[in-house]
């Protein structure tokens, strides 16, 4: 296994009587796509915004880089290096594409013009330079989706986490960014991708997590995870299970 | 369009207009009225770096217009410091107070930050009404001196008209220097969204901090000019609720976000403010605010993004 870039510890998370992450442990190596895979409610955006900051942990911890980020701010877990998506896409909708991007730029540098031009490179590379500057609220979807993807990617960080970009996305869309995960992968940056559309994210994945009911049911590699009898249950049902054996014999 | 495409030279060809304004139009009341208007635009250009970059609205922005007319005020008539310092000793005590009162305040978001506001304003109000010390309801009048830069004090209007359009440029290459710069980009970041704007590291609370108190500041500056122009002081004058409202509505009707907006709404509505006073203001108190509703219905209604969306290029 590679090294450890992220590492979650028996993380849980309660809101109020609802516990939505009990004891979950993962790790991400550097350089890897982990998959956090669940179906609805599993508590995976949950899961994602306790590592990103957004909500305080109730117990356990998560490290970054070998640093404790456990409770840090957005900001500063954001600073670290850990970039984020969110599930319902947050672009700055009164803005260019271009000024979306360079606002992920000036993290690195003040400079406008050195801003500028990192924008313009990632820009490019999520192939987005034919719409530099129109306004974002004048997107589709996916290229809204691209577009807050460019936007992390020109922070520099060295882990982005994705909260369901393959959502809405036809069948066509969803081949052309798994594509783009894999070309940012090649360069070096880890990726945990949430998602509930499993056939998105497996043939990509280096490792899968899978959650139900807040807790982790399986973890390891994606052919592993397809044919795990809990997970199978956890998306398909107990019918489907029973079936599956009786055909099986 | 036209205006556009020369621009550059169009807003040369306006300064120089302002430059020597004061030479061609000796009237007294023209003089007063450029005066105001450029006292009122450089309040709407301060709102505008809260309210309109970083999308705070603030109703309570009257509080840093008094503390600038009463910090240089006091200084003057107790220590008898000249008001180009208390204007800078007012411009620290608004920061400083905005900063205090700011970090509360932002914790709250919408509506609710607006409320807020307004409750600061009406204290402070209140506090001046009661205070004593610093004149209470009857408010101060300022002594007069001689006629010196120093004192900031002239017989003429003509110095005033400098020193007012000084100061406004100032606030309108601050506010140019605000676009250009990361700030302008983290204030528009947080405005348009908070939680995406703390996703790329915007520290979104200390960026509204910082709008806040810049524009405390030009606000605060005001404040010193008008005690000065006028030399007489009343919290019903300074720090007055539909002051903080005017300075709000000016930048919304020439359009928010953007540094001809506000100036364009202080243009518009101080003369529309001023003529309707003079020619309606006897037919029964408020009859110029009705004028002045009726606009604002009318612009809400058809042109939301103010009025420089007239000027402005569809992508």
């Amino acid at each position: 296994m590679k090294t450890e870039i992220l590492k979650v510890v028996n993380l849980t998370k309660r809101f109020g009587g609802l516990t939505a992450n009990s004891q979950v442990n993962l790790t991400a190596g550097e350089g890897e796509i982990l998959g956090l895979l669940g179906p609805n409610g599993a508590g995976k955006t949950t899961l994602f915004n306790c590592i990103a900051g957004y909500y305080r942990a109730d117990e356990g911890s998560v490290t970054f880089r070998g640093e404790d980020i456990t409770s840090q701010s957005p900001e500063d877990i954001c600073r670290s290096g850990i970039a984020r998506t969110f599930q319902l896409v947050k672009v700055f909708n009164g803005m260019t594409v271009l000024e979306n991007v360079m606002c992920g730029a000036f993290l690195r540098s003040y400079r406008v013009r050195k801003a500028r031009s990192k924008a313009q490179e990632v820009i490019d590379f999520l192939e987005l330079s034919d719409k530099v500057h129109i306004p974002a609220e004048n997107l589709t979807l996916p290229d809204k989706k691209r577009l807050e993807l460019a936007r992390a990617l020109a922070l520099d960080p060295r882990l982005i986490m994705l909260d369901e970009v393959m959502a809405g996305l036809t069948t066509a869309e969803i081949g052309k960014a798994v594509e783009t995960l894999s070309r940012i992968c090649d360069m070096g940056i880890t990726l945990v991708v949430v998602e509930h559309v499993m056939e998105a994210i497996m043939p990509i994945a280096h490792k899968v997590v899978v959650l139900d009911n807040g807790e982790k049911i399986a973890e390891g590699t994606p052919d592993v995870i397809s044919s795990d009898p809990r997970v199978i249950k956890a998306y398909l049902g107990e019918k489907y299970v029973a079936a599956r054996r009786q055909n099986q014999s | 369009m036209v205006f556009l495409r020369y621009k550059h030279y169009f807003i040369g060809a306006l300064v120089v207009f302002f430059l020597v304004f004061p030479v061609i139009f000796q009237k007294s009341f023209a003089q007063h009225m450029m005066i105001l208007i450029f006292m009122y635009a450089l309040l709407a250009m301060a709102w505008n770096i809260l309210g309109g970059y970083t999308g705070q609205v603030s109703l309570g922005h009257s509080v840093f217009f008094g503390i600038g007319a009463y910090t240089s005020t006091v200084l003057f008539m107790w220590y008898g410091i000249s008001p180009w310092i208390g204007m800078i000793a007012g411009i620290i005590a608004a920061v400083a107070v905005s900063l205090v009162v700011g970090y509360p305040c932002f914790r709250l978001k919408g509506h609710y930050f607006a409320i807020a506001t307004i409750c600061v304003g009406e204290i402070v109000h209140l506090i001046f009404l009661n205070w004593q010390a610093v004149g209470g309801a009857i408010g101060l009048f300022l002594p007069i001196v001689d006629d010196s830069f120093v004192n900031f004090q002239f017989k003429s209007k003509v110095p005033y008209y400098y020193i007012i359009f000084g100061l406004l440029l100032l606030s309108v290459a601050t506010t140019v220097w605000i676009e250009r710069s990361r700030l302008g980009f983290y204030l528009r970041g947080v405005k348009e969204d908070q939680d995406a704007a703390r996703s790329i590291g915007i520290r979104a609370t200390r960026y509204k901090m910082i709008a806040m108190a810049l524009s405390a500041a030009f606000t605060a500056m005001a404040g010193t000019f008008y005690a000065q122009y006028i030399l007489f002081i009343d919290p019903g004058s300074v720090l007055f609720m539909m002051l903080s409202i005017q300075m709000c509505l000016m930048a919304v009707l020439g359009g928010t976000g953007t540094v001809w907006g506000p100036l364009i709404g202080a243009f518009i509505l101080i003369p529309l403010s001023e003529f309707s006073r003079a020619s309606l203001g006897g037919a029964g108190q408020g009859l110029d605010l009705m004028v002045y509703g009726g606009l604002i219905m009318v612009m809400s209604a058809y042109k939301p993004s103010g009025l420089i969306s007239l000027f402005q290029k569809k992508e």
